[in-house]
């Protein structure tokens, strides 16, 4: 049986766009089931919208100073911060491309008709993102790293990083074992599943909550399905009865709106979760809180830049909630900061808890 | 010609959480995961096992074609091997090409590798379907230095293949190490 052939590759370098989530990459809208079918063996993902369908390629974060799990990647946290710093230096000087072209070249046979992307947009201060045509984009991440480790300046680097951060540690994680806890995420996935499956861990990171003990508000509001990846991170006995989850999409393309757990809005203070690139949702969802009389207040999770974090109340940054107002966020070395004094408290937490076993 | 010498050793790993939290301590790199397939091609009398010649390729990280020759030093310190290797952009072309110069024989082996860098030395923690095992390549010097920040003593040193191991402890007369149950690496594969 014949089947229809495409151009990946084509596809790819013909889609690069600055997509509605603020930054660039690549989109690419088809009908074509055989088409779809072909990206698919590829690595690529869709989702249906009146177009038919929206497919969007591989893509992976190479660097990111922001969010735990993503800065562990590598599990070296000084190794993070100085591949971070030297890939910042060469994406100022517009040489990232080049670099990657250069790790392309020493595998040629590999790469063979092998296309990727940068994304940009000054929605990513914090973080390196990369697309590709196809799923030797996660070697071509580890050939990356590979190549940055064999570099001359390696060593600058890495020591310039070891001396902010002296010791490598990972972030403490902890195990919910509240039953209610246990027994309200059940209940989520339960009702999930009746639309959408859904995942959430009973482990998570330890991460500081406490500038918002103080903080007076009613409702806790999440913006599925994001929020299922970090509602773990904000649980405790005290505030689970105040979650509402409301499902919004800025793109209209995505039909699906579920409400759960609603409660009235009018006259009350509503914390709203949700992680933030271009804060457009949060700008959305806090204009329809105000609008049905509602007071909100915006925790943004991992922002990828100081602009982003000028619109809210609250952040999540790497394993702290901070109130936005108490940042110096005219440092232009913000995220490096908190990343550094992140890491050191770290450090200062494990010191009393280390103990050796036999390999 | 770009024959190198490959020197490594391998042990056997009991406490995987220990390991990690180690070469975390050590500042080990974690570069990625990936599930490796190796095939060791031989005659059907298995000519070039016995003049110490190994023959493979290997798909995981990327597809080589490696020929593996003895070496002779053989003060059994370490695992020391003479290595050449291409890549190749397609594993079954190449089955078929050595097939048709008479190297039938195959054997397969399966593992899951957690691969890190420690300086310029190569880690692997592999998971096999008999159990974990550690693998360092480098120089002497470095193998010894690592080896011993890691806590593990001369005794504790494996200096055979894979191949050797498993032909030590299998039961049966099948000679490929594949997962016949789940693995316990929970990796990317791709």
């Amino acid at each position: 049986m014949s089947y229809m052939k495409i151009d990946a590759q084509q596809i790819f370098q013909n889609n690069v766009k600055f997509v509605e989530y603020s930054r660039s990459g690549v989109v690419y809208y088809t009908e074509n089931l055989d088409e779809l079918y072909e990206l698919k063996k590829l690595g690529w993902n869709f989702n249906t919208c009146s177009a038919g369908y929206r497919v969007i390629p591989p893509s992976v974060t190479i660097c990111d100073i922001t969010e735990c799990k993503k800065i562990e990647q590598y599990k070296n946290i000084i190794l993070n911060l100085a591949y971070f710093n030297f890939l910042k230096k060469l994406k100022k000087k517009n040489k990232l491309e080049d670099y990657i072209y250069h790790v392309l070249r020493n595998n040629e046979v590999y790469y063979k008709n092998f296309s990727f992307h940068v994304s940009c947009s000054p929605i990513l201060e914090a973080e390196i993102k990369i697309e590709g045509v196809d799923l030797r984009l996660y070697h071509l991440k580890e050939d990356m790293l590979v190549e940055f480790m064999n570099q001359e300046d390696y060593k600058d680097f890495y020591l310039l990083s070891k001396k902010q951060i002296s010791k490598n540690k990972m972030y403490i994680k902890k195990i919910e074992n509240d039953p209610k806890i246990l027994s309200f995420y059940e209940t989520l996935i339960k009702k999930n599943s009746i639309v959408r499956p859904i995942y959430i861990s009973s482990e998570h990171y330890q991460i500081d909550t406490s500038i918002l003990e103080d903080l007076e508000y009613d409702i806790m509001l999440f913006i599925p399905y994001g929020c299922y990846k970090f509602i773990n991170l904000f649980m405790n006995k005290n505030n689970y009865q105040k979650v509402m989850f409301w499902e919004v999409h800025i793109d209209q393309s995505k039909p699906n709106i579920h409400k759960l757990y609603a409660k009235d809005i009018c006259g009350r203070r509503i914390l709203i979760l949700d992680s933030v690139y271009s804060g457009k949702t949060v700008l959305y969802i806090k204009k329809v809180v105000e609008e049905m009389g509602g007071i909100p207040i915006i925790l943004g999770i991992y922002p990828k830049s100081k602009s982003v974090i000028n619109i809210l109340d609250y952040v999540l940054l790497i394993n702290k909630v901070y109130k936005k107002d108490e940042l110096d966020l005219e440092d232009p070395k913000f995220f490096e900061h908190i990343y550094i004094s992140s890491c050191k408290e770290a450090i200062k937490n494990d010191e009393n808890n280390s103990k050796t076993s036999e390999i | 010609m770009m024959k190198t010498i490959q020197k490594q050793v391998k042990y056997k790993i009991e406490n995987f959480d220990a390991l990690s939290k180690k070469l975390i301590q050590l500042e080990a790199v974690f570069i990625g995961g990936f599930f490796e397939k190796t095939i060791r091609y031989d005659t059907v009398d298995h000519y070039l096992f016995d003049h110490g010649i190994f023959i493979r390729t290997k798909s995981g990280l990327r597809n080589v074609l490696t020929l593996k020759e003895k070496t002779r030093k053989n003060d059994n310190t370490l695992l020391e091997r003479y290595a050449t290797e291409i890549e190749i952009d397609d594993i079954e072309k190449m089955e078929y090409i050595l097939s048709r110069i008479g190297l039938t024989n195959k054997i397969i082996m399966e593992k899951y590798r957690l691969y890190f860098r420690w300086n310029h030395i190569e880690i692997s923690i592999d998971e096999l379907p008999f159990g974990i095992y550690l693998e360092i390549k480098g120089d002497d010097k470095e193998i010894r230095n690592l080896s011993k920040q890691l806590g593990f003593k001369s005794k504790d040193m494996i200096t055979v293949t894979y191949w050797d191991i498993y032909d030590k402890i299998k039961h049966n007369d099948n000679n490929d190490i594949q997962f016949d149950k789940n693995h316990i690496f929970k990796i990317a594969t791709y």
